[in-house]
């Protein structure tokens, strides 16, 4: 009744050509585009489970220092030389205090070689982030021929489109059981990215003919059928 | 007539108020003696429960109760008085109707009383003018109650109250709402230490439990109320009958003969157990008679409010022939003109078949009636089995809920908002409060002190909550600072009842009704669905809308409403054992069991009727594989565990995998793999040994606490499901209570919140109060395994409920089909 896991092995990615570059779809819902040592995040939403504790929300901490953990783990593994968040790289305007600001900084000096770029997405209200973040923070789309990088999900007439926003899950179902994994789609006018936030839901996705779905379980990036060529 | 003890009845002593005799006497009208009973304990200053299977007289003893009291003690000088009577009612529905007939009598009285309600549908000017001062007698849920005692004015507001009265307190028992109901009322009797506290409840087999949960375990009385002359259980016996009965087709072929039961009453209420039923039921009526199509209507808890009250008053008025309803109309309001119940499939429990009952013929002295139709032949023994024990007076019983700490949770954020104003709760004064009730007398001090933490940190100190902010905590006294936090509690305090509900609306504008999220989520556009007695068509899902068109298209999706799956009670289990140990011993004196004496052979000769003291198991092997079905009788949630628990016990014996079905009999496994069991095997894998831990072995335990945690979170406060018309802001901290179940799990696994998901699954999910009490009696029971030649009427419903889970389209139907006429040619033979 469920999915058999695969037991510490190597996580397993996958590999989706589009517009004749080679992308690696990773376990850790990160995009890697080796020739040009690229790591594409989306939604990490940072700080979130934060503004729910001041709302008084009881969320532990955690999420944000175990999301930052599997990002460096992942610049770690790719050995990327630049790192580009396609939006909401944070869950709200933090307030100058908030512990996780901090913290971001210190990860950031020990990733210093990496370029690190943001596409400001809807929640990322503000003009700025701390000169710490050593951050290029900018809005709008940003061409990385032949790939453009957006927030939301667009045509755009200059090449496929990778984007976030969307947080896309797929529901699966097995007897009784429903699953509900995060996953990448690729579509006709490029690839969604899920959120990398451990601490994000996510959309079900209703999937065109032609489209691709990769779904994560646990190490593993598998693809499944999308059921709308039937 | 006092069931409560050995007191002497102080009936003799008490003066009844010479207004309220003429009250009576104007209308004609006799007192009970359980009337006399209850306002007598009530001027004695007792509390107490008035139980009735039907709602005969409970009302009026209750509120003339109340009323004399006030007449015996306080002088009537005209002036009116403040609050004094408060009236809760488990359904908004029903307020309005009580506020009615509370008012009229009062006015009969010439009593200068006001006599108002509040729920959440009340305007906002009038809750604000009720804010300053009360009614005389005010009617409201449970709910709104609470929302009270979260405001400052909640001191001086209850000041004067002298009676609650708690409507249908047999509906709220078993349930949360029931004990934040619990909470509230110990809040009032601290603050009105001479409070009387009264209860009007059907009969259940735990009454002084009952009781005691309304009072806070204080003394109180036990009322009998007015016993109908009789209640009659019969059941239409369709002419032929399958051998090879199958749930899942919900058979609207009784059809005919139910609209000939239609045509000779004025007014009949039909029954169904589920909404999907009772949608096809509507439609097929209207298929057979179209010319009723203003005479029959359709009642159930997904419809619109306006839709509904709409249908009550057209009953009321005697406008109607029938009204296809489920439990949505089992509670409340007096339809004298209904002459006829019909229950549509098995009641699946006792006192919820007299509870229906008891709908029809309102009066004092005259018999209560209903007429049960089966939907397949084995419901006809669940029928007789339902006659019988009504007949032994066997009721289930309704367990009070204990130790919720996210009912605790949210009670304690909303003391300490109700006395921000005046520095706040004490600790000490909150804990005694709670302490008083029954739903938490046994709270453990560990579990009090998290609660606490987790109110005022987040959770405990062990885990990191940083900037965490809801209630203040200071030398020992708790409030609530923050205006946000403040508003956000109110607005989520009605949540308890409601699963999350989506809107079903037309694409042009305008509210057909609710449904669970659950059922749309099974659907993608274009789909089309039967709702409200229309064909309609999903065109998109916005945040909590389904916007929906009239189909076009005839093929449809029967929703399955959660509800669906009724187990039936374990009163009702322990007769359908009783009927098929005298089928076995060929006594079919009972007109259900003669009717399907046919099937019963087959089973016999095939196979076995069991016998009290045996459990029967049989091995059946097909194409498919090796079956083996097993007869508990432990009700359909017990078996769940159950199939689980047994089917992991087996593989760990022999590796094989399984795939396995259950229905309120029994349980079916089935293995491809070329294993066999043997009967010691078979009964090792059915010990009550290691039981807890090898359930939560063999169950995907954290996919289940997750589905029991969607209530918790939001009860405790850990989601915010929005409100309408919320800024868009606040959807910033909106979650899914699955990703807080899993934030939670990883970095804080002590949370005692997702102890409760556990139990709440073993113990209401599973039932594992009747999963052991099932493998306890399998212990005394002898194992009688035998292997039939193929599957018997007993084991084939068990297949066709696998079959149908398996293949999702309608193919399954046809498969079921062959199946049946194969078995029947082989049962002819």
């Amino acid at each position: 009744m469920t999915l058999a896991r695969a037991e510490a092995a190597e996580p397993e990615h996958a590999a989706l050509d589009i517009a004749g570059e080679r992308l690696i779809l990773r376990a850790d819902r990160s995009v890697y585009w080796p020739r040009t040592a690229t790591l594409f995040v989306a939604d990490t939403h940072f700080g979130k489970a934060g503004v729910f504790r001041r709302h008084g929300m009881g969320l532990p901490q955690g999420t944000t220092d175990a999301d930052l953990a599997r990002l460096g783990a992942a610049i770690a593994a790719t050995e990327a030389s630049r790192v580009v968040v396609l939006g909401d790289f944070v869950h709200a305007p933090p307030a100058a205090d908030e512990p996780w600001l901090a913290r971001f900084a210190a990860w950031r000096a020990g990733h210093a070689g990496v370029d690190f770029r943001v596409l400001r997405g809807n929640h990322d209200r503000m003009d700025a982030v701390p000169a710490a973040f050593d951050v290029d923070w900018q809005a709008g789309a940003r061409l990385e021929a032949p790939f453009v990088c957006r927030h939301e999900p667009a045509h755009d007439p200059r090449g496929p489109v990778l984007a976030g926003h969307l947080h896309p899950v797929v529901v699966l179902r097995d007897g009784g059981e429903r699953l509900r994994l995060p996953a990448f789609w690729a579509h006709a006018e490029g690839l969604v990215l899920p959120a990398f936030s451990s601490f994000a839901g996510g959309a079900a996705v209703t999937p065109a003919a032609g489209d691709r779905l990769f779904v994560i379980g646990g190490d593993r990036v598998i693809e499944v059928a999308t059921g709308a060529d039937r | 007539m006092s069931d409560g003890g050995g007191r002497p009845a102080p009936e003799t002593a008490h003066a009844v108020d010479a207004r309220i005799e003429g009250w009576f006497a104007d209308r004609g009208w006799q007192i009970f003696d359980f009337q006399r009973e209850t306002w007598a304990a009530c001027a004695a200053g007792e509390s107490g429960l008035i139980h009735a299977p039907t709602g005969t007289g409970k009302t009026l003893a209750a509120w003339f109760a109340a009323v004399g009291d006030w007449l015996n003690r306080a002088e009537d000088d005209g002036i009116t008085p403040g609050l004094t009577v408060l009236w809760i009612t488990p359904l908004r529905a029903l307020a309005a109707d009580t506020t009615a007939h509370l008012a009229a009598s009062a006015a009969e009285l010439g009593l200068n009383w006001t006599v108002e309600r509040r729920t959440g549908d009340t305007a906002s000017s009038v809750k604000a003018r009720q804010r300053r001062r009360l009614p005389s007698a005010l009617v409201t849920t449970p709910e709104s109650l609470a929302l009270l005692l979260s405001y400052a004015e909640h001191e001086r507001l209850f000041a004067s109250l002298d009676v609650v009265v708690v409507d249908e307190w047999h509906e709220l028992l078993s349930t949360k709402r029931g004990v934040a109901l619990e909470l509230c009322l110990a809040r009032l009797r601290a603050l009105r230490p001479g409070l009387r506290t009264w209860g009007l409840s059907a009969t259940l087999a735990n009454l002084e439990q009952a009781r005691d949960a309304l009072t806070g375990g204080a003394p109180g009385r036990l009322v009998r109320g007015m016993t109908p002359a009789a209640t009659h259980i019969d059941a239409l016996v369709p002419e032929t009958i399958e051998r090879f009965p199958w749930a899942g087709h919900l058979g609207t072929r009784l059809v005919q003969p139910v609209i000939e039961a239609l045509e000779a009453a004025e007014s009949t209420l039909l029954f169904t157990n589920t909404r999907a039923q009772a949608e096809l039921w509507h439609q097929a009526i209207l298929r057979a008679r179209p010319d009723w199509l203003a005479r029959v209507a359709l009642h159930h808890g997904s419809l619109d409010r306006a839709l509904r009250e709409r249908v009550e008053a057209m009953i009321a008025d005697g406008q109607l022939a029938c009204v296809v309803a489920t439990s949505s109309l089992d509670l409340g309001v007096d339809f004298s003109p209904v002459d006829q119940v019909i229950q549509i499939g098995s009641p699946k429990g006792v006192a919820r078949l007299l509870q229906r009952a008891g709908r029809s013929g309102h009066r004092p002295g005259v018999a209560s009636r209903i007429l049960c139709v089966p939907t397949h032949a084995f419901e006809l023994v669940e029928i007789a089995a339902a006659r019988r024990k009504a007949l032994a007076g066997e009721i289930e019983a309704r367990e009070p809920l204990t130790g919720a700490l996210d009912v605790l949770a949210q009670h304690i954020v909303t003391r300490a908002l109700g006395s921000s104003a005046r520095g706040g709760v004490s600790e000490q004064a909150l804990h005694a409060e709670v302490t008083a009730t029954l739903a938490y007398r046994d709270l453990g001090d560990a579990a009090w002190q998290w609660t606490l933490d987790f109110v005022t940190r987040g959770g405990t100190a062990l885990s990191a909550y940083p900037e965490f902010r809801r209630v203040d905590r200071v030398d020992g006294r708790l409030t609530v600072g923050d205006r946000r936090i403040a508003r956000r509690h109110r607005m989520t305090m009605g949540t308890i009842t409601s699963d999350a509900a989506m809107s079903v609306k037309w694409l042009k504008g305008g509210r057909i009704g609710t449904v669970e999220e659950r059922f749309i989520a099974q659907l993608t556009p274009g789909d089309v669905f039967l709702f409200s007695g229309r064909l309609l068509e999903l065109v998109r899902v916005r945040e909590l809308t389904a916007y929906v068109r009239a189909a076009r298209r005839r093929k449809r999706h029967v929703p399955r409403w959660a509800g669906g799956r009724l187990a039936i009670s374990g009163t009702l289990a322990d007769a359908i054992r009783g009927l098929i140990e005298q089928a076995r011993d060929g006594d079919y004196r009972e007109p259900e069991l003669a009717a399907i004496r046919g099937l019963l052979e087959v089973q016999r000769q095939w196979s076995a009727l069991p016998g009290a003291d045996e459990l029967l198991v049989e091995h059946v092997t097909s194409r498919e594989g090796r079956h083996w079905f097993f007869y508990p009788f432990a009700g359909r949630l017990a078996h769940e565990g159950l199939s689980a628990l047994v089917a992991w016990r087996l593989a760990r014996m022999h590796a094989a995998t399984f795939r396995f079905s259950v229905n309120d009999y029994g349980f079916e496994l089935v293995t491809r793999s070329r294993v066999e069991f043997s009967a010691a095997e078979l009964r090792a894998a059915l010990s009550s040994e290691n039981l807890i831990d090898d359930l939560l072995a063999c169950l995907n335990a954290a996919e289940l606490s997750k589905r029991a945690f969607r209530d918790i979170a939001r009860i405790a406060g850990l989601v915010f499901p929005g409100y309408p018309g919320s800024h868009k802001s606040a959807r910033q901290v909106q979650a899914s209570s699955g990703l807080v179940y899993d934030v939670l799990a990883r970095y804080d696994a002590d949370n005692l919140l997702l102890d409760q998901a556990r139990r709440e699954v073993l113990e209401r999910e599973l039932e594992l109060g009747r999963l052991r009490g099932a493998l306890d009696r399998i212990d005394g029971q002898s194992l009688r395994l035998v292997s039939p030649r193929r599957l018997t009427p007993m084991g084939f419903p068990l297949w066709v409920e696998r079959v149908a889970s398996q293949v999702s389209n309608e193919s399954w139907r046809d498969r079921v089909e062959r199946m049946t006429v194969q078995l029947e040619k082989a049962a002819d033979r």
